[in-house]
């Protein structure tokens, strides 16, 4: 399922370092994380997935779905790997499958602060311009570290308290287009 | 210094009947209560004020709720060099140079003055400071968009924008009033289509829930914006 060269030990030693570098918020992306045909039946499965507009307009605008257990099965390995990459005591919590489309965002707010964490996001979206919005971004104090959306890439964010996470507004260059992620958020 | 609002305003505005007119309509208009007032201020005023803008500073402003480009508070617009306009037009006048820096000064200063603000109050039926408001240029292009809030922080109490360019409702960039529930915003109840030279304003409480649409053409929204302050806040 996972790409051969995130498996290869000197490579897991070399993510582990730039995992790191970055004090202020240590992360860590990898691109073609999956190979081609276990990343084209995922993408597929979680396009078919039920999902449901979820909408408060002083907080957020977004489509959301669980994982079937089947699916979620399948992603044990991505799960394994990440125990192994990171060998902290990390909660079963499951992926959640987000859908982003045109006028879609999140905003900040206190009530979206979340506790100190790991943050694993599967991003599942092709054919993306990069003006559209839709990045991850994690704000710390004024500053904001932006996760491109890059279909296939593997991210992992260490959420430290100052850390908040929120999802930008898709502009109108998005219109028409589905910008896709699955995240896992591990209490640390 | 005093200032005369016949010098500022248009005449209309002006006549006793049409202030009790607009002081019931901003009363009992909803969502919230709030006045949108076309061809407000004499337009050689405008105008020059729209020339000056053209030689400020807009930086990019992006975060989760907003992407557009502001100038910093306009009291301390004091810059003595010209620069590239991000204004399309070209309004850069080297010979009124000295002449531009007094018209955002003096058209700041009458907006905070005793006689408009006192004006401000009667409209609104609240307790305005004079001397005192927030007030900065905006300027929203391809892409650019303010999501749902309600503006409300401490010493805030109206909100005010002064339009300087058109928009049509093929562009984006309209001004939506949100009705609200519960302290949530519910559904957009009101359209304000930005026109040039029109002075819109709102009560900021826990129901002013509002969002700029997003801009989707080659234009440019310009606008200044801020708030008046109410009487007894804190500075």
């Amino acid at each position: 399922m996972i790409d051969n060269q995130y498996l290869e030990k000197k490579n897991i030693q070399q993510i582990r370092k730039s995992f790191h570098l970055q004090k202020e918020l240590p992360s860590v992306t990898l691109h073609s994380f999956l190979e081609k045909d276990s990343y084209e039946q995922l993408q597929k499965k979680i396009l078919k997935l039920p999902f449901q507009h979820q909408h408060q307009w002083a907080s957020h605008s977004y489509s959301a779905a669980s994982l079937t257990p089947e699916t979620e099965k399948t992603l044990q390995a991505v799960a394994e790997f990440i125990h192994n990459l990171l060998p902290q005591k990390h909660s079963s919590a499951p992926f959640h499958a987000s859908l982003f489309t045109w006028k879609d965002y999140t905003i900040l707010s206190d009530e979206s602060r979340e506790k100190p964490g790991t943050d694993i996001i599967l991003d599942l979206t092709d054919d993306w311009q990069d003006g559209a919005g839709g990045a991850m971004v994690y704000r710390i104090k004024e500053d904001n570290y932006v996760i491109p959306v890059r279909g296939n890439s593997l991210t992992i964010v260490q959420r430290k308290s100052s850390a908040q996470r929120f999802v930008q507004y898709v502009n109108h260059y998005g219109e028409g287009k589905k910008r896709v992620f699955l995240l896992k958020r591990c209490k640390s | 210094m005093a200032f005369n609002l016949s010098d500022w305003l248009h005449a209309s505005y002006l006549e006793s009947a049409t202030v009790k007119k607009l002081w019931q309509q901003f009363q009992h208009n909803l969502p919230f209560p709030y006045l949108e007032l076309p061809h407000f201020f004499l337009p050689e005023k405008i105008v020059e004020v729209l020339k000056a803008l053209a030689q400020e500073e807009f930086t990019l402003k992006e975060a989760d709720l907003f992407k557009f480009r502001q100038t910093a508070d306009l009291i301390s617009s004091k810059h003595t060099v010209m620069r590239n306009s991000p204004l399309k037009a070209n309004f850069c006048d080297t010979k009124g140079h000295a002449r531009t820096l007094s018209v955002l000064q003096e058209f700041r200063n009458f907006l905070c003055s005793e006689e408009f603000v006192s004006y401000l109050s009667t409209l609104t039926n609240t307790s305005l400071k004079p001397g005192e408001i927030d007030m900065s240029a905006t300027i929203y292009e391809d892409t650019d968009f303010l999501l749902c809030h309600d503006d409300q922080l401490e010493s805030r109490k109206i909100a005010y924008f002064l339009y300087l360019s058109d928009v049509d409702t093929s562009d984006g960039g309209w001004l939506n009033l949100f009705s609200s529930e519960d302290g949530r915003p519910t559904e957009a109840g009101k359209m304000i289509l930005p026109k040039f030279n029109t002075f819109s304003f709102f009560l900021v409480s826990e129901k002013s829930f509002h969002s700029v649409e997003e801009v989707v053409s080659d234009t440019q929204r310009i606008a200044i914006s801020g708030w008046f302050r109410g009487k007894g806040s804190d500075d």
